[in-house]
C-alpha cells in the first residue's frame, strides 16, 4: 500500500502552499498517462498528469474540449472505457490508497462513497421512469442499508438542503417534471447522499441558463464550506469557477500546461495558452471591439505537434518550442508552475 | 482582401478520402464474417445464374440439365455417384437442389425490391410531408401489421391468381406487398430524425425545393438502416417462398425451389431423409448468409462503431 | 473584393426588381422591421388535438436590423429568440404579425417571391455539427445556394467557393473536404461561407458561436465583425451570451417567454439597464476575474421560467420579480420609454 511520499517529481508542484496546506490531502493524482487505442493510432488523451486535492479545497480544472480535463477524473471514477482506455503509467492515491490496479472491492468501497461525482447533463444521469425521490433514497438504502421509511426521509431531508423547494411534494414527481437546474439539483443530493470526502463536477453548469448557473455554483461552494469537502470542477467555462476555485490547473492537448492559485492566474497568467485563453472571454464591462484571439485550432491529439504541443498557435514560440517539450516548472517568485520556456520573460 | 486567420492546415483532419461509405468499408473489410459471409452470397448467386457450372455435364442429349433423372434410380440414398442421392423422380438430387437456388434467390430478390421501394417512396414522403398524408400511411401500414403473414399471403395468392396458374411472380408480388409496411415504419422514422437536423433546415431556408431537399439531403443520410433491413430481409424471405410452397401456396409444383423440394420430402421423410436434410442445409445457409451480411452491414453503418 | 455579377435571376422572376435591391446600400438603411410577430405551436397529433392550448413561442414581437450594424437578441433557452429567427427565414409559418424587407411582407410573399428574397436574407445555424450534411463535400456544400438560385456556371461557381474559402478564413484546398475532416471552427467557418454566396444583406445568425471553444468563439466573433465591415451585412445576432452579443451588437434586445422585455443600443442595455430581468441576467453572468466576482451582489431569481403553454398574465416576469404588484398582473406593460431613454416593458422601472 502506498503511502503519501513527497517526491520531487511534478506531482508535488500542485502541493500547494497556500492556507490549506495544514488540511489532509485527499485525492492525489500523480504523473498519470492515459491512451485510447484506437483504430486511428494511439490517442494520448493525458500525458504525465498530477494533481492533488485537500480537505475543503477547490480545484479547477480548465482546458477546451479535447483537451483531456475530464479523463484524469474518469480515471478516478473508473469511468474510463476499457478498452480502448489504457492508463498507461502513474497512479491514482484516495488516502494513501493506491487505486491503479486495486482489486474491485476496495474501488467500490470508495468510489461513490467516498469520492462522488456530478455531471454535465442531469437528465441522462437520472432514471426516466423512476421518482427523483425514490433514486435518492436509493442511495440510502443501499449504501447505507436503511429502511425504506427511512431512507425516504432522508432523501425529502436533502432535497431541501440543496434547495429544491417543496422537496415532499417534489420527491414523488419524475425527472422530466423537473426544469434543468432542478435536475442538477437532484444529481448533487445524490451525489452527496453518502457524505463524501471529494466531489467532482464535470461541466455542472454547461447545460444551464446563466442565472441557474450561478445558482448551482453558489450551492456546490456552500455544500463544500459546510462538509469541508474536497471540490472538483471541471469546466471550459473560466468565467463560473472564478469565485469559487482556490487552484487552478489549465489543460492543453492532454498536458497540463499551468497550474497554480486561481487568484494569480486570473490576475496573471503565466502561460501563453492560458494569457490567449484569458485574453479571448469577451467581458461584460470595459471596452468592446476586436477580441483577442488564438490563432488556429486544437491539435488532434492523434498527431501531436512535435515539441510543445501549443507552439504552432503561440505568438511567441521560439525554435526550442519546435524540438524540446517543456516540463511543468515551478514560476520564481510565486506558487505556480507553468510549461513554457519563457515564462519568466513572459511575466 | 481580409485579414482573417488561416487556421493551420491538417491540424485536425485525419486523411483525405474519409467519407462515411469508405468509413463503413474500412470497418467491413477487416471482419472475417463480412467475408464469410460475402462469399456465401456469391457462391449461392453463381448457383442461381450458372447451375451448369456447379453440375456435370450432361450425358445424353434427353438430358440437357444434368440431372440424370432416371425413374429406375428413384430414391436412391447418397453414395459416390449421386452425392445427395436421388429423388422419386430418379433424378440426382445435387443437381435438383442447385438449380432450386434460382428462382429462390429470384423470388428473394425482386420481393425485397418490391417492398423495400414501395416503402421508401411511402415512407420518405409520410415522413418529410407529416400531417394527414403521414396518418393516413403509417395507418394503412398498422392495418397490414395486424393481419397475420401467412393468412395475408393468403389472401393476396388467391386473389393474384383467380384463373390460370399460380407463376412465380405472384409469389414475388405477395411477399413483397406483405413486405413494405416494416420498410415504411423504418424508413419514415429516419427521415423524421434527419429532417430536422439543420443542414436539411439550411437548404429549406436557401429556396431549395422539396424535389432537391429529399434527393440530395434526405435520402443519402436516411438509407443506411433501410440497406441493412432489407439484407436481412432477403434470408427471411428465401425461408418465407419455402414456407408457403411448403404449406402448397407457393409456387406451381412443377418449378423446382427449395420450398418445393421440402413439401415434397416433407411426406417421405422416414424413408428418404436426405430428401429434406439436403435442401433445408441450403435454405438455412443462404438465409444465414444475407441475415450475416445485413448483421455486418449494421455494425459498420452505425457511427457508434467508429 | 472583385464581385463579378454571375448570371442574375434565371428563374424566370423580373430581373429589374432583384437590381433594384440590389443596388445602393446605405449605412443604417432600414433592412428589417418585424411587427408583431406571433408564433404559436398546436400541441397534439392529427387525430387528437390537445386540450391544452398551444405553445405561445413568441407573443408580439418587435425588431429592426439596419444595413452594417447588429441587432443582438438576448435570453435564455426557451425565451423564444431561435423562433424568431426561424419565423423570420420563413422555416416556420407565423401566426400573426409582419415583417417587412425593403418595405415589402416577408410573411405575405408567394413562394416564388419568397425565393427571390431568400437570396438577400441568410441564416446562420448553431451546432457547426448537424449543419453540415455529412455526405457533401465543401464544395457542394458551399456551392448548393448558387445551384439552388441558378447562379453562374461550373466554373464561375468554382470560383466563387474558392474565393468565399478565402472570405472565412479556409484554404481552397479544404473544397474537396468533408464536414467531419474539419474541427468546431472550421465547420462554422463553412456554414457562413454558404450563408455568405448569394450576397446576401441580412444574415439571422442564430447562437452562432455557442456551440465553439472559447479561443475559437473569439475568432468566429471577429470574422463577423470583419465581414460586416466589409460589405456592410445586416446581422440579427442571436444568443445567451450576454457578454458576446456585447461584443458584437449596435442593438441590443432581451427576450424573456416569448416578448421582448427591454430594447436599446447596447450601452442601454449593459450600462442602464432599467428592466429588473434585464438586470438580473447582466449580474449573473460571470466574469474570468475572482476579485470583481467576490464582491459582486447578484440577483437571484426565485423559482422556474413558466411554461410557455400557460404563461402568466400580465407581465409574465411577475411571477419571479421581487418588485412585482397587483398590477403586473392585471396589465401587460408595454414596450415603451419610461424615462430611461429606451423602451422597457416594465410598470416599475429603475
Amino acid at each position: 500500500m502506498a503511502t503519501v511520499t513527497s517526491s520531487t517529481s511534478s506531482a508535488d508542484c500542485l502541493r500547494s502552499g497556500s492556507d490549506s496546506s495544514s488540511d489532509e490531502v485527499l485525492l492525489e493524482v500523480q504523473d498519470l498517462t492515459v491512451e485510447f487505442h484506437t483504430d486511428d493510432g494511439i490517442v494520448h488523451a493525458v500525458s504525465n498528469m498530477s494533481w492533488d486535492i485537500n480537505e475543503g479545497e477547490t480545484l479547477a480544472i480548465l482546458g477546451e474540449s479535447g483537451s483531456g480535463k475530464s479523463v484524469s477524473v474518469q480515471a478516478v471514477m473508473g469511468l474510463l472505457p476499457t478498452p480502448p482506455a489504457v492508463i498507461a503509467g502513474g497512479s491514482i492515491r484516495y488516502r494513501g490508497t493506491e487505486l491503479v490496479g486495486a482489486s474491485s472491492d476496495t474501488l467500490r468501497s470508495i468510489r461513490g462513497s467516498e469520492v462522488a461525482m456530478i455531471f454535465q447533463d442531469p437528465l441522462s444521469a437520472l432514471n426516466p421512469v423512476y421518482r427523483v425521490g425514490w433514486q435518492i433514497a436509493e442511495t440510502f438504502r443501499i449504501g447505507k442499508r436503511m429502511s425504506r421509511k427511512e431512507a425516504n426521509g432522508r432523501a425529502i431531508e436533502l432535497m431541501g438542503r440543496v434547495g429544491i423547494p417543496n422537496p415532499e411534494q417534489r420527491a414523488r414527481q419524475y425527472p422530466h417534471q423537473f426544469s434543468g437546474g432542478m435536475r442538477q439539483r437532484a444529481m448533487i443530493a445524490m451525489a452527496l447522499a453518502l457524505e463524501p470526502k471529494v466531489l467532482i463536477a464535470d461541466e455542472p453548469t454547461t447545460a444551464l441558463d446563466v442565472t441557474v448557473q450561478a445558482q448551482i455554483m453558489d450551492l456546490l461552494s456552500k455544500i463544500q464550506s459546510e462538509n469541508r469537502m474536497g471540490l472538483i470542477l471541471i469546466t471550459h467555462d473560466l468565467g463560473v469557477v472564478a469565485s469559487v476555485a482556490d487552484r487552478v490547473v489549465v489543460m492543453y492537448a492532454g498536458r497540463a500546461v499551468e497550474s497554480g492559485p486561481a487568484d494569480d492566474f486570473y490576475a496573471k497568467p503565466a502561460h501563453p495558452y492560458s494569457q490567449g485563453l484569458l485574453s479571448s472571454v469577451p467581458k461584460i464591462s470595459g471596452p468592446t471591439g476586436k477580441l483577442n484571439s488564438i490563432e488556429g485550432t486544437p491539435p488532434s491529439v492523434i498527431e501531436l505537434p512535435s515539441g510543445c504541443a501549443f507552439h504552432p498557435r503561440c505568438p511567441h514560440s521560439v525554435d526550442r518550442c519546435h524540438s524540446q517539450a517543456p516540463e511543468l516548472t515551478a514560476i520564481t517568485d510565486r506558487t505556480g508552475h507553468s510549461a513554457c520556456f519563457l515564462t519568466e520573460e513572459l511575466l | 482582401m481580409t485579414n482573417v486567420i488561416h487556421p493551420p492546415e491538417s491540424s485536425s483532419t485525419v486523411d483525405e478520402s474519409r467519407t462515411f461509405w469508405r468509413d463503413s468499408w474500412r470497418i467491413l473489410r477487416r471482419r472475417w464474417l463480412f467475408w464469410f459471409s460475402l462469399i456465401i452470397i456469391i457462391v449461392f448467386i453463381a448457383m442461381a445464374a450458372f447451375p451448369e457450372a456447379f453440375v456435370a455435364p450432361s450425358p445424353g442429349p434427353d438430358d440437357p440439365s444434368g440431372k440424370f433423372c432416371l425413374l429406375t434410380n428413384d430414391r436412391l440414398a447418397p453414395s459416390a455417384e449421386h452425392w445427395y442421392g436421388t429423388d422419386v423422380q430418379g433424378c440426382d438430387y445435387y443437381a435438383q437442389v442447385t438449380h432450386g437456388a434460382r428462382v429462390s434467390l429470384i423470388v428473394a430478390l425482386f420481393a425485397t425490391l418490391f417492398s423495400v421501394t414501395i416503402g421508401i417512396l411511402l415512407g420518405g414522403l409520410a415522413g418529410f410531408y407529416g400531417g394527414w398524408l403521414d396518418a393516413f400511411v403509417s395507418r394503412i401500414a398498422d392495418g397490414f401489421f395486424a393481419l397475420p403473414y401467412l393468412v395475408g399471403a393468403i389472401i393476396v395468392l388467391s386473389a393474384l391468381t383467380t384463373q390460370g396458374s399460380r407463376q412465380i411472380w405472384h409469389v414475388t408480388v405477395a411477399i413483397g406487398s406483405l413486405g413494405w409496411p416494416a420498410v415504411v415504419r423504418l424508413y419514415r422514422s429516419t427521415v423524421l430524425q434527419v429532417k430536422n437536423l439543420e443542414y436539411v433546415q439550411a437548404a429549406r431556408a436557401l429556396g431549395a425545393s422539396d424535389g432537391r431537399i429529399i434527393y440530395r439531403h434526405i435520402l443519402p443520410n436516411a438509407i443506411a438502416p433501410t440497406l441493412v433491413y432489407s439484407t436481412i430481409g432477403m434470408g427471411s424471405v428465401i425461408a418465407v417462398e419455402a414456407t408457403l410452397s411448403f404449406l402448397g401456396i407457393g409456387l406451381p409444383i412443377n418449378s423446382i425451389s427449395w420450398g418445393i423440394m421440402l413439401t415434397e420430402a416433407g411426406n417421405r421423410i422416414e424413408n428418404t431423409p436426405h430428401l429434406l436434410i439436403f435442401p433445408s442445409i441450403y435454405l438455412i445457409v443462404a438465409s444465414l448468409g444475407f441475415v450475416l451480411m445485413g448483421e455486418q452491414l449494421r455494425e459498420a453503418f452505425d457511427p457508434r462503431q467508429r | 473584393m472583385s464581385e463579378q455579377p454571375l448570371n442574375p435571376a434565371d428563374d424566370g422572376e423580373d430581373p429589374g426588381e432583384l437590381a433594384e435591391h440590389r443596388s445602393g446600400v446605405d449605412d443604417d438603411e432600414l433592412l428589417l422591421d418585424v411587427r408583431g410577430l406571433v408564433k404559436e405551436f398546436p400541441q397534439g397529433s392529427v387525430w387528437q388535438r390537445r386540450r391544452t392550448g398551444p405553445v405561445q413561442a413568441v407573443s408580439g414581437v418587435d425588431l429592426e436590423v439596419r444595413a452594417g450594424q447588429t441587432h443582438g437578441l438576448v435570453g435564455e433557452s426557451g425565451c423564444g429568440k431561435s423562433t424568431v429567427a426561424r419565423t423570420i427565414v420563413r422555416l416556420e409559418r407565423p401566426t400573426a404579425g409582419q415583417a417587412f424587407y425593403n418595405g415589402r411582407d416577408l410573411f405575405a410573399m408567394s413562394k416564388s417571391e419568397l425565393r427571390l428574397v431568400r437570396r438577400d436574407i441568410q441564416i446562420v445555424f448553431q451546432d457547426p455539427f448537424s449543419s453540415l450534411n455529412p455526405r457533401m463535400n465543401v464544395q457542394a456544400i458551399i456551392e448548393e445556394p448558387l445551384v439552388i438560385h441558378g447562379v453562374g456556371d461550373k466554373a464561375d461557381r468554382k470560383d466563387k467557393v474558392i474565393d468565399l474559402l478565402d472570405r472565412v478564413g479556409l484554404n481552397p484546398e479544404h473544397a474537396t473536404r468533408y464536414p467531419h475532416q474539419f474541427s468546431g471552427g472550421q465547420r462554422q467557418r463553412v456554414g457562413i461561407a454558404r450563408a455568405l454566396a448569394l450576397d446576401p444583406k441580412l444574415i439571422i445568425a442564430d447562437e452562432p458561436v455557442s456551440a465553439l471553444d472559447v479561443s475559437i468563439q473569439a475568432q468566429v466573433v471577429n470574422l463577423f465583425r470583419e465581414l460586416q465591415a466589409d460589405t456592410g451585412l445586416g446581422y440579427l445576432f442571436i444568443a445567451h451570451d450576454l457578454a458576446i452579443v456585447r461584443n458584437i451588437s449596435d442593438d441590443v434586445s432581451v427576450m424573456y417567454l416569448g416578448r421582448i422585455v427591454e430594447t436599446g443600443s447596447r450601452d442601454d442595455i449593459f450600462e442602464r439597464a432599467s428592466h429588473p430581468y434585464t438586470q438580473a441576467l447582466l449580474s449573473a453572468v460571470p466574469e474570468p476575474d475572482p476579485v470583481t466576482e467576490r464582491e459582486r451582489e447578484r440577483i437571484v431569481l426565485e423559482g422556474d421560467v413558466p411554461s410557455p403553454v400557460d404563461p402568466p398574465s400580465g407581465c409574465r416576469f411577475r411571477t419571479r420579480c421581487w418588485k412585482a404588484e397587483p398590477k403586473c398582473r392585471e396589465e401587460v406593460p408595454e414596450l415603451v420609454d419610461r424615462g430611461a431613454g429606451h423602451p422597457v416593458a416594465c410598470h416599475f422601472p429603475d
